[in-house]
Order: structure tokens, then C-alpha cells, then sequence
């Protein structure tokens, strides 16, 4: 296995979770309308510590701004780098917001109530169209807007906490916030875009769709992962891959220890350093094949860069057995 | 039908020197609470917790759930143990109402069922929220057949390998996680059970650990505050009196822990129904029954007609559980109705045994 150094400390994912504690005088004046208030650990993302604007600015990615700053940053992001120009492009009209079909707040209805609404929003005739729904009023709720099961394009105006959009399918989610652990876990089909940061465990147990981080995640990203892809734009935690079965993880950033999972067959695909790789799984290049299959991912997901500057994580065994399969093809002996 | 690994323990029946009264017929139903008020109802404190369905083909392995959950026994199964995607069991259909019944859907009842909810949730659909009455969130790792922490390739294969059992991560076993991955700790992993509350509004959500070093487990896997516990003792090495020690030790660190009232399931091994009697009354609030349920498995195997147009066999596995299980489920019926709920142990049991009046609290008898 070959080695590879540990990033440096500035490398090592934010701590959006940690980054700020709870105030309780001002969490009471908003009622939690998921989860009750005394269900909240002191371990789960705070409500108050969730906004961008409320993390440390060395913690934040250079591109993440507050969600009231969207419109006027988005024409001054650097189009070189991987961007928000994929992130932002529908969504640059923040401040007018012309095409809304629906409105609802997570203040003034429960989840339970939230999740009928949107399942009751009408869909079209044009199957390309798909009804927007505006979210506002987010505010670190926990086990918000599960298991939703309907072909519509939610916008979510602010930080959810643990657990959000868990088992859903179909639905296209973009999120002007952090998200906390747990995003996305079971998750069958659909997407969901988070500007901000998500906390551990982002993808849990993910069967499909594609997940779209463009801060930084926590440990155990994708783990126990069984199909879909997950990109994270900046860096991940340790553990990465854990326990995942197949699908495509795809790292912007560093990662922190133990990454990829030698017993499965999702592609791990890394752009900067991981600090140590699980036993097992090796670093090797990409194949033209996967190239262009990266790019094609990256496009999907809004990522501006090159395929060519990833390197791909892989268990030992199954390169062995691809070199062994392309000998046949490419045989050694010439 | 099995051996009686508490037959030191005796249940104690009223003294002959009180004043004469019909004796109340307990029920043994039981309710229970989630922390929104909602409620789940279980008419029997039975349920089977970990049943091999890999070993049966899954046709079989659904009719064989459902016939045991017919019962009254909570039956644990994900829907891809036991029917493919597309064709889901009779256990997570709606029993068929009669015509003159209202068919509101509101009113549709379902067999009881626990939902094993593992850390790599390895084959896990959203669909298995569904009306399911018991969410085991499993903290610790289980052992295969083979003894390893791991799913064997043909367990992965029946999870994720869709109709057709296709191999999964390059054929080998595959090892069992020990945590879920987006919990953090044990404090935020309440955050986690609220979660599954909202997911599963019909069910209770249980934590399930092992038995050994109890005190820690305990105090962590309440930390949670889970709305039951479930404790494994299935391990032969087990002997009967530490059962005993361990469900009364179990019961008292519930109690410390400002969890008295909630309910303790126990997965014993191997019990007779005399002995999940005496278990209730040393405090659990239900019992696992697998070491009953698996010589209906072993029957079926031995059974299995070769020919798939040979349907005998399948037709009579309703006929076959009930004939088997009855007498045992109407044994433990009838022995808990004559326990008071509230009663202490001394009062429900007795022993000539020092050291198991001793270990478990009962009543030290004079021969």
C-alpha cells in the first residue's frame, strides 16, 4: 500500500457541530416544530450554530456565504475552480423567487403536516417540469421532511439538524444551510444539494439518488452506502466508506483516516490526501473509462474540474482482479 | 418440548391459611407508551427475535412469519427476509376485514411485528416502518452461524442482491457494524430514536443489547431513552440460574436508572413455557420464543417437497405452527394469569435453593 501523508491540519474537515453552543433564551422564542425541544442532545447540531454566518470564517469553504449574500456573490465565484455556479444556477434569483408554486413553513406547520402538503402539491402534465416548493423557516430541526416520496423541487431556506430528508425518493432538494448527521440516510432516488456542511454519517445506508455536499462532512461519510452517488466539494472525516457496498463517493478535499472499504465495490474517487487508507484498499489511477465517467459525475453534481485530478481508491483484491481481467485484453507480453 | 432451566424457581400460589376468593384471571396484554402518548397494544409477551429465514426458500419463510405472528407473537423480519420487492409477505399485508367491516383504512389491522433495525441496515426498505409494532435498534454486533460478526453471502446476496440473488461485495462474508454510522455517540443517539419515532408512528422504539457487563450497557443504551430494552441471553453457556441472576439484576438497573414500568424483553435461549412464566415474574415483560420456533424451521427443511407444483407442505404450515405452538403459548397464558402484575418477586416465586434465592430474590422455602 502506498503511503500517504497526512494533510495538514488545516485540511482536516470544519466542525460546524461544534462551532457554536446552543443559546436557549433564543431557541425558546422558535417552537421546533419535528421534534420536541428536550429531544435535542447536546451532541446534535444546535439550532443557533447552524446558520453560515454563525460558523468561524476559517471554518467555512471560500465560496460559502450566507444565504442572504447568494445574488450578489454568484456572478464573482471563481468559474476555474469547482464552483456554486452548478449549485447556484437556478438559484440566483433567490431574493424574487419568480417561479415558486408552493410556500410553506416549517414554523407554522408540524413535520407530520409538512410532509402532507408537499406530497399534495399537484404535478403537472410535462413530466420535465417540476412543481418548486419553497421552505422557509429552517431552523436546526431534527428528522426534518422524511420519507418524501414525490417528484417535486424543494428549496429549503436555512440549517437543518440530524437526520434530514431520510428515505426519500424522488424529490430534488437543494438546501441554503448546513445539515447535520445523518443527511440522506436510505435514500433511494432523487437529489439533494446542501450549500453548507453536513455533520457524521452524511448518505447512511443510501440506496440511490445523488447527494451533493459543497462544504465539507464528517466522519463515516457513505457508510454502509448501497448504490448512488455522493459528492462532497470540500473535505471528509475519517472512516469514509465504511461498511459501503456499492455506489460512488466522490472527494473534492482530503480525507481524514481509514478511507474506502476493502470488501465492496463502491468507487472511491479522491482529489486531495487521504490521511491513511483502510487495510485492504490502495490508491490507483483512473482508466480512460472512469474519467469520463467522472466527469460526467461532476457535471451532474455541479462540480467544475477535471477528472484527471482524482485518483481513485480500490480494494487490492478487486485491482488485482481488473489488472488480471485487462491482461486478456492488453496482454503484458507485447 | 424443552428442557426447564429455572425448575429450582417455583411459581408460588396464594396462601392456603387466606380468606377464601375467586383468584382474578390476569391479562396478558400489554400496552405500550411512547413518550408522544400514542400507545402500542401486544396481546402476548411472546416473540421470536431472530429468526434464520436465509435458511428457507423466502416464500416459505413469509407463510411460516405470518402463521407464527397469527399467533399473537411478534414475528421480527424485514421484508427482504422473507418476500421480494415487489411481492411483499402476508406478515406486512392487512388482515383481510370481513365484508360486513368497515374497510377504512385507519382500521386496518396488521400481525404483530418487530422490525430489526441494524447499524449497516444492510436490506432495510422504507417500507419496513410500516405498520410494524417494534423497532430494535440493534447496538451490538451478532455472530452468524459460523460465529463470526459478519453476514454470510448468502444472508447479503437475499438482502441486496435483488430477485435474481445476485452476489454482493465480491461473494465473501461481510462484516457487521457494532453502531449505526451517523450516530455520534449515545447521548445524540436519542436524537436517532425521535427519528424512528416520526419514521414508525405505530411502533415502539426498543434499543437491544447483550447481557454481558450490564451495568455499563445499561446505563448506556438508556442514556437514549429508548421506550423498551431488549437483552440478549442466548448464549448456551448461560446456565439457568444466571438467567435468573441476570433478568432480576437487569430488572434492578432498569430501576436505578428511572426506567421502572418501561418493558424488558429477554432473549433466553432455550425455555420451556414454565420458564417464561417465571422469567416474566422475575420481571421481564416479554420472552423470546426462538428456541421453539426453530424446530418448525428444521421441520419445513426436512419437509420441502422437491417439486415447486408440490404445494401440501406450504398449504399446512398455518395447520403445522398452530398445532405446534399452541399448547406451549396457552401454558404461558394460562401460568401469567395467576401472576399479579405488581407483585415483588418473593411473592411470585419461591426456592429450596439458598444460592438461588440468592442470586435472583426469591423466596428461600423450608422443605
Amino acid at each position: 500500500m502506498p503511503h500517504v501523508p497526512k494533510p495538514p491540519q488545516s485540511a482536516k474537515p470544519p466542525t460546524p457541530l461544534r462551532s457554536a453552543p446552543a443559546e436557549s433564551g433564543s431557541r425558546e422564542t422558535l417552537p421546533n416544530k419535528t421534534l420536541p425541544a428536550d429531544a435535542q442532545s447536546a451532541e446534535s447540531l444546535p439550532a443557533d450554530a447552524l446558520p453560515v454566518d454563525a460558523l468561524p470564517v476559517d471554518a467555512l469553504p471560500v465560496d460559502a456565504l450566507p444565504v442572504g449574500a447568494l445574488s450578489d456573490a454568484a456572478p464573482q465565484l471563481d468559474s476555474t475552480h469547482d464552483t456554486m455556479v452548478g449549485f447556484d444556477q437556478e438559484s440566483v434569483d433567490s431574493t424574487n423567487l419568480p417561479d415558486i408554486d408552493h410556500e410553506f413553513s416549517m414554523q407554522e406547520l408540524f413535520d407530520a403536516e409538512l410532509r402532507e402538503a408537499i406530497r399534495s402539491v399537484p404535478l403537472p402534465g410535462d413530466e420535465e417540469k417540476l412543481p418548486r416548493v419553497e421552505i422557509l423557516g429552517a431552523d436546526g430541526q431534527h428528522a426534518a421532511l422524511m420519507r418524501i416520496d414525490h417528484p417535486v423541487k424543494l428549496r429549503v431556506r436555512g440549517s437543518l439538524g440530524d437526520y434530514a430528508f431520510a428515505y426519500n425518493s424522488q424529490t430534488v432538494i437543494k438546501v441554503f444551510g448546513n445539515v447535520g448527521h445523518g443527511v440522506a440516510e436510505g435514500m433511494s432516488s432523487g437529489s439533494i444539494r446542501v450549500r453548507g456542511h453536513a455533520g457524521h454519517g452524511a448518505g447512511t445506508a443510501m440506496t440511490g439518488g445523488t447527494l451533493g455536499i459543497y462544504g465539507s462532512a464528517g466522519d463515516r461519510t457513505g457508510g454502509a452506502m448501497r448504490g448512488g452517488g455522493l459528492f462532497v466539494r470540500g473535505d471528509v472525516g475519517n472512516d469514509v466508506g465504511l461498511g459501503a457496498l456499492a455506489g460512488t463517493i466522490v472527494i473534492g478535499g482530503d480525507a481524514g483516516n481509514n478511507l474506502g472499504n476493502p470488501l465492496s465495490n463502491v468507487a472511491v474517487f479522491i482529489r486531495g490526501k487521504a490521511a491513511s487508507l483502510t487495510p485492504g484498499v490502495t490508491e490507483a489511477p483512473l482508466r480512460k473509462k472512469q474519467e469520463v465517467q467522472l466527469g460526467l459525475l461532476l457535471i451532474s453534481a455541479g462540480i467544475r474540474g477535471d477528472a484527471t485530478d482524482f485518483r481513485r481508491i480500490v480494494p487490492i483484491a478487486k485491482l488485482a482482479a481488473e489488472n488480471a481481467a485487462r491482461g486478456e485484453v492488453v496482454p503484458n507480453w507485447r | 418440548m424443552n428442557s426447564d432451566r429455572l425448575a429450582s424457581l417455583h411459581l408460588l400460589p396464594p396462601h392456603s391459611a387466606s380468606v377464601w376468593a375467586t383468584s382474578p384471571m390476569y391479562p396478558v396484554a400489554q400496552t405500550i407508551s411512547r413518550p408522544d402518548g400514542n400507545s402500542v397494544r401486544l396481546e402476548l409477551p411472546l416473540f421470536w427475535y431472530e429468526p434464520p429465514w436465509i435458511q428457507l426458500p423466502r416464500e416459505v419463510a413469509g407463510r411460516l412469519a405470518a402463521s407464527v405472528a397469527n399467533l399473537d407473537v411478534v414475528v421480527s423480519a424485514l421484508r427482504r427476509d422473507i418476500a421480494i420487492d415487489e411481492e411483499p409477505s402476508e406478515l406486512f399485508a392487512a388482515i383481510p376485514a370481513d365484508e360486513s367491516a368497515a374497510t377504512d383504512a385507519a382500521q386496518r389491522q396488521f400481525l404483530p411485528r418487530m422490525t430489526p433495525y441494524r447499524a449497516e441496515r444492510y436490506g432495510f426498505m422504507p417500507a419496513d416502518f410500516d405498520e410494524t409494532r417494534i423497532i430494535d435498534v440493534r447496538l451490538a454486533a451478532t455472530r452468524d452461524d459460523s460465529g463470526r460478526f459478519a453476514y454470510s453471502p448468502d444472508q447479503m446476496s437475499r438482502w441486496e442482491g435483488g430477485a435474481e440473488g445476485t452476489t454482493i461485495g465480491g461473494g465473501g462474508h461481510v462484516a457487521t457494524g457494532s453502531f449505526p454510522t451517523d450516530v455520534v455517540s449515545l447521548n445524540q443517539a436519542r436524537t436517532k430514536l425521535d427519528q424512528l419515532r416520526l419514521l414508525a408512528p405505530s411502533a415502539a422504539v426498543f434499543v437491544s443489547i447483550d447481557c454481558y457487563r450490564l451495568e455499563e450497557e445499561i446505563a448506556a443504551a438508556l442514556v437514549s431513552r429508548p421506550d423498551g430494552l431488549i437483552v440478549r441471553m442466548n448464549q448456551p453457556e448461560i446456565e439457568g440460574i444466571q438467567l435468573a441472576a441476570l433478568v432480576t439484576k437487569t430488572r434492578r438497573l432498569m430501576d436505578e436508572h428511572e426506567f421502572a414500568g418501561k418493558p424488558l424483553w429477554i432473549v433466553p435461549g432455550e425455555v420451556s413455557a414454565r420458564d417464561v412464566a417465571k422469567l416474566i415474574a422475575l420481571g421481564a415483560s416479554a420472552v423470546a420464543i426462538d428456541a421453539w420456533c426453530l424446530p418448525l424451521v428444521r421441520f419445513l427443511l426436512e419437509s420441502m417437497p422437491t417439486s415447486r407444483y408440490d404445494r401440501t407442505a406450504f398449504n399446512q404450515i398455518p395447520a403445522v405452527t398452530s398445532q405446534h405452538l399452541w399448547d406451549d403459548i396457552d401454558r404461558v397464558i394460562g401460568l401469567l394469569s395467576a401472576i399479579m402484575p405488581h407483585g415483588s418477586t418473593p411473592q411470585r416465586l419461591g426456592t429450596y435453593h439458598s444460592r438461588w434465592a440468592k442470586a435472583c430474590g426469591a423466596s428461600l422455602l423450608v422443605p
